[in-house]
């Protein structure tokens, strides 16, 4: 963004907002005296405390070891089943057993979506359904366009948002 | 002024016989633009300081791991991003509020704040701003404030430049209305 489109914009957001005079936006925020002078110290000071703290590496090696590689399986285990069971198809309302509360919370914590958000954007964008479908989506996430059409429908389901005609793929 | 490139600083980080000043050196460059970034989101001086910390903290922990994939400015950007958003996450988990709510509670918070200065209008756009979803505002600010490339925030937020800028232009279009309807 160029600063004459920052100021463009600030013009109209002040020449909406009952022509209060237009000016450089700051936001208004301050921080108190000397604030940025102290702050590097303060952090050398908890990264030296957090040194002098340290467990000794062979302890620490031997406790996390085998509980992380516990808990790296169980989250493989049940992001798998629950993209297997989205890919099958097996999601119409409810996920194999689970409530839509629990959906919508395991699929927001996994994709980190926000559905109004999402809702939004399709509805005043200009971009494609797919465009911004994928646009949420790593590499490594929902790769399959079905999938993904479950997936955004349990969230929007949920929040009773009725999207049927926006979702369908544009191709 | 800090005049190091961030190649400088992470090779005088890694290979320097001062590892402490380095890193200090990459707080002094860093910290004002992530402060402010994590203030504009948490809004409360004081909760913007603890999360500071803990970014640079954190980014120490991680430094000597970090592989230089992405530039050190997108990488500590987006751990800035990230302990905010999961501040605000916790405190909405916390507080059982909803987005409704917190958004009152973070407009209070501006209301009350001694470190907020803002004018009217000032007032009014980040009134605005808080009433965004949070992802929508770190979309909005970074691109506003921080003046970010597409390209950057992407690598920050891991989504397209196309959901982006769908982001900002909604962002924009809800702020109007809200100073409209305000």
């Amino acid at each position: 963004m160029t600063k004459s489109d920052r100021k463009e914009l600030f013009e109209e957001l002040s020449r909406i907002s009952n022509g209060l005079s237009p000016g450089e936006f700051s936001g208004g925020f301050r921080t108190p005296d000397n604030y940025f002078d102290t702050l590097p110290n303060k952090i050398q000071g908890k990264i030296g405390n957090a040194r002098s703290n340290q467990v000794p590496d062979i302890g620490f090696k031997l406790s996390w070891k085998p509980a992380m590689a516990i808990a790296a399986i169980v989250i493989a285990v049940a992001l798998t089943s629950g993209l297997l069971l989205l890919r099958d198809g097996k999601y119409n309302g409810h996920l194999a057993g689970f409530d839509d509360a629990f959906v919508l919370e395991y699929l927001v914590s996994y994709a980190d979506v926000d559905p109004h958000f999402f809702y939004d954007m399709v509805l005043e964008s200009n971009l494609s359904n797919d465009e911004i479908l994928f646009g949420f989506m790593t590499d490594n996430d929902i790769d399959d366009h079905q999938a993904l059409f479950f997936y955004v429908n349990s969230l929007l389901d949920y929040h009773w948002i009725d999207t049927e005609s926006l979702l369908t793929t544009d191709n | 002024m800090n005049q190091h490139s961030d190649d400088e600083l992470l090779k005088l980080f890694r290979e320097g016989d001062n590892p402490d000043y380095a890193f200090n050196l990459i707080v002094r460059k860093y910290q004002q633009p992530i402060y402010w970034h994590i203030r504009r989101l948490v809004i409360v001086h004081d909760d913007a300081d603890d999360i500071v910390q803990d970014v640079f903290i954190k980014a120490w922990n991680a430094l000597k791991k970090f592989r230089g994939d992405s530039a050190l400015y997108t990488w500590l950007y987006s751990i800035a991003t990230n302990e905010a958003i999961g501040f605000l996450k916790k405190k909405k988990k916390r507080f059982f509020l909803p987005l409704i709510d917190m958004e009152r509670q973070l407009t209070d918070s501006l209301e009350a704040d001694v470190h907020y200065v803002g004018n009217e209008i000032e007032k009014k756009i980040q009134k605005a701003i808080l009433s965004l979803p949070d992802k929508q505002r770190v979309v909005f600010n970074l691109r506003y404030f921080d003046e970010m490339k597409y390209e950057d925030m992407a690598k920050i937020l891991n989504t397209s430049e196309g959901a982006l800028k769908a982001s900002y232009h909604h962002a924009v279009k809800k702020i109007e209305k809200f100073i409209k309807n305000n």
